[in-house]
């Protein structure tokens, strides 16, 4: 999808990639047997088109209550922030995830938010790699996830971590949500973002096996646009 | 009641805090209440009043549409409307189920059109804090353009036109105001909360529900203290240039090291709370202002705190309580 394609004239909480929008229906309790399998389907076609990562990934994700948003935008953020956990599931060989805030699977969006600590349960594990899943409004604490970050590399902690932005829109101002500024930073909105996130994490862990995978993807890529292309070439 | 004894009844014993909540200037601590025993008697200001109509400049209509559930007027709260007067209110008010109440002592914040007003297009707000202690000494006044003056000097404080419309902060500011909902966060269960800017007591807010707190949280957040710490973050130097760091050799020494910050600055919300008990327990000129059933709602007029709170035989049920302008502008 192009960039054009990805920005719909109006952003509504429901044209951000079909696995949120079905999050969307759940979080409003449209509880049904259909969205529940639509759901796993979506996973399951999104996730075969992108990049697979070897190695042990901790996602802490935001669940607090600024999440889940309010008017016409609520369960905007939650949705698009599990719909990645979702697909992280599917595309990480290890991942354990350590939700701040919430309760349940999806987490209904409730408490407040402490990335310091979930941060600090994260590493206890000695992952390869923390992804940090926010909103980015810190709150309890403001300033204690920035002030961790740059205590750990005299704390010998050299583990790489990535703050990654929730975002509604690619138009989202987040000058006032950017709780750890010396972190790597990416973001996301849409559905069609996570390759990009994806390719980004895959970087941040480059074992061997990585770099199979990262070829491998792109091999796979280069062959179905290869096949588009010539579909189109005969078309035309 | 004495005033003595209308003073106990807004101690903060009876209250549990949560985790402070910190976000530029503003600092928010939680409240909850231990017992409960409002539940089910009053209606939230949101689903429980509506603007039903503005007969002319100052003069406006509430509505309790509930089946069942006493209404108390959140003070100084105003509607702002498409294609109508907005209005602001500079007192609090009991409704019950199904009466209608005429405000004639309303404040216009708006020289614009009056007009009949339709439900489904009105928001609610709660005056700036700037403006509460002019708005409440204004109470029982007749005279729409009361707060003219007050709006006007704070519109000029902001660098905005001189003028009395206060939809030039409340509205055309509202998408930064109303960040203020997502950069602190409505706990469930949450009963009230204690506002401090710059860590310097800025209001007292307690409703009779947690229900009732989540429907005046918004416009209180926002409209009531967000403007505030708005401008103090707009016109002050921000106080955290300085880096705090902590140093650490592991990661169990880092976690304590965290741990023991937070106690450190649990320590300092701790003694603002004393501080601000201290303060509390000051003189008032106390006035009662009505009554409803076993329900009395009074004014308290302080040097440092002003407000109104509603208690019921000696229990606070509900309160909003803010500092006054000589108080809050006072140097520590």
């Amino acid at each position: 999808m192009t960039g054009e394609e990805k920005r719909p004239k109006t952003v509504t909480v429901t044209n951000r990639g079909d696995i949120s929008a079905t999050l969307i229906h759940l979080y409003r309790g449209g509880k049904s047997i259909e969205l529940e399998e639509a759901l796993y389907n979506y996973v399951q076609v999104a996730t075969a088109k992108l990049p697979k990562i070897k190695g042990k990934i901790a996602l802490v994700l935001d669940a607090s209550i600024s999440t889940r948003g309010y008017g016409e935008r609520e369960f905007s953020t939650i949705s698009q922030a599990v719909a990645l956990q979702m697909v992280l599931e599917k595309c990480c060989e290890e991942l354990e995830t350590y939700t701040c805030g919430g309760n349940g699977y999806p987490p209904m969006p409730e408490g407040s938010t402490d990335l310091a600590i979930s941060l600090l349960d994260a590493l206890n594990n000695q992952p390869d790699l923390v992804v940090i899943v926010s909103d980015g409004y810190e709150n309890v604490y403001a300033g204690d996830l920035e002030k961790v970050v740059t205590a750990l590399p005299a704390a010998g902690i050299n583990t790489p971590i990535v703050f990654c932005h929730c975002k509604f829109s690619f138009a989202d101002d987040l000058s006032l949500r950017n709780p750890a500024p010396s972190l790597p930073q990416l973001e996301f909105w849409h559905q069609e973002d996570f390759e990009d996130v994806l390719l980004s994490l895959l970087f941040k862990i480059p074992t061997p096996a990585n770099q199979a995978c990262l070829q491998e993807f792109l091999q796979e890529k280069l062959t179905r646009f290869e096949k588009e292309l010539s579909a189109w070439t005969a078309i035309n | 009641m004495d005033s003595n004894q209308l003073v106990k009844s807004i101690e903060l014993a009876p209250y549990r805090f949560g985790v402070p909540q910190q976000c530029g200037v503003m600092t928010v601590l939680p409240l909850f209440a231990s017992e409960s025993n409002f539940e089910g008697r009053f209606v939230g200001p949101f689903s429980g009043l509506k603007l039903s109509q503005v007969y002319t400049y100052g003069k406006m209509e509430l509505f309790n549409p509930s089946e069942s559930g006493i209404a108390i007027v959140p003070l100084h709260m105003g509607y702002i409307q498409d294609k109508a007067q907005n209005h602001a209110l500079c007192r609090s008010a009991f409704l019950s189920q199904g009466q209608k109440l005429v405000f004639e002592d309303a404040c216009c914040v708006q020289a614009s059109q009056g007009g009949y007003l339709e439900g489904r297009e009105q928001w609610f707000f709660i005056l700036p804090l700037q403006l509460r202690l002019e708005a409440l000494k204004l109470r029982g006044q007749n005279s729409y353009s009361k707060l003219w003056d007050a709006i006007s000097r704070l519109n000029q404080e902001f660098g905005l036109a001189n003028r009395g419309h206060l939809e030039q902060i409340v509205s055309r500011k509202r998408a930064f105001l109303n960040l203020y909902q997502s950069r602190f966060e409505l706990l469930q269960g949450q009963r009230g909360a204690i506002f401090f800017i710059h860590d310097k007591f800025a209001g007292l807010e307690i409703a009779p529900t947690a229900a009732y707190f989540s429907e005046v949280w918004m416009p209180l957040v926002c409209f009531c203290y967000g403007v505030a710490a708005m401008y103090e973050e707009q016109h002050t130097a921000s106080s955290d240039n300085a880096p705090c760091t902590i140093q650490a050799s592991n990661l169990l020494e880092l976690r304590e090291k965290l741990l023991q910050s937070r106690r450190k600055k649990q320590h300092q919300i701790d003694q603002m709370v004393n501080c601000l008990e201290s303060t509390l327990k000051a003189k008032y000129e106390v006035t009662e202002e009505e009554r409803f059933l076993s329900l009395r709602l009074h004014t308290l007029m302080g040097d440092n705190i002003a407000g109104q709170l509603v208690e019921e035989e000696g229990k606070l049920v509900y309160a909003s309580l803010f500092a006054t302008p000589k108080y809050f502008s006072a140097k520590s």
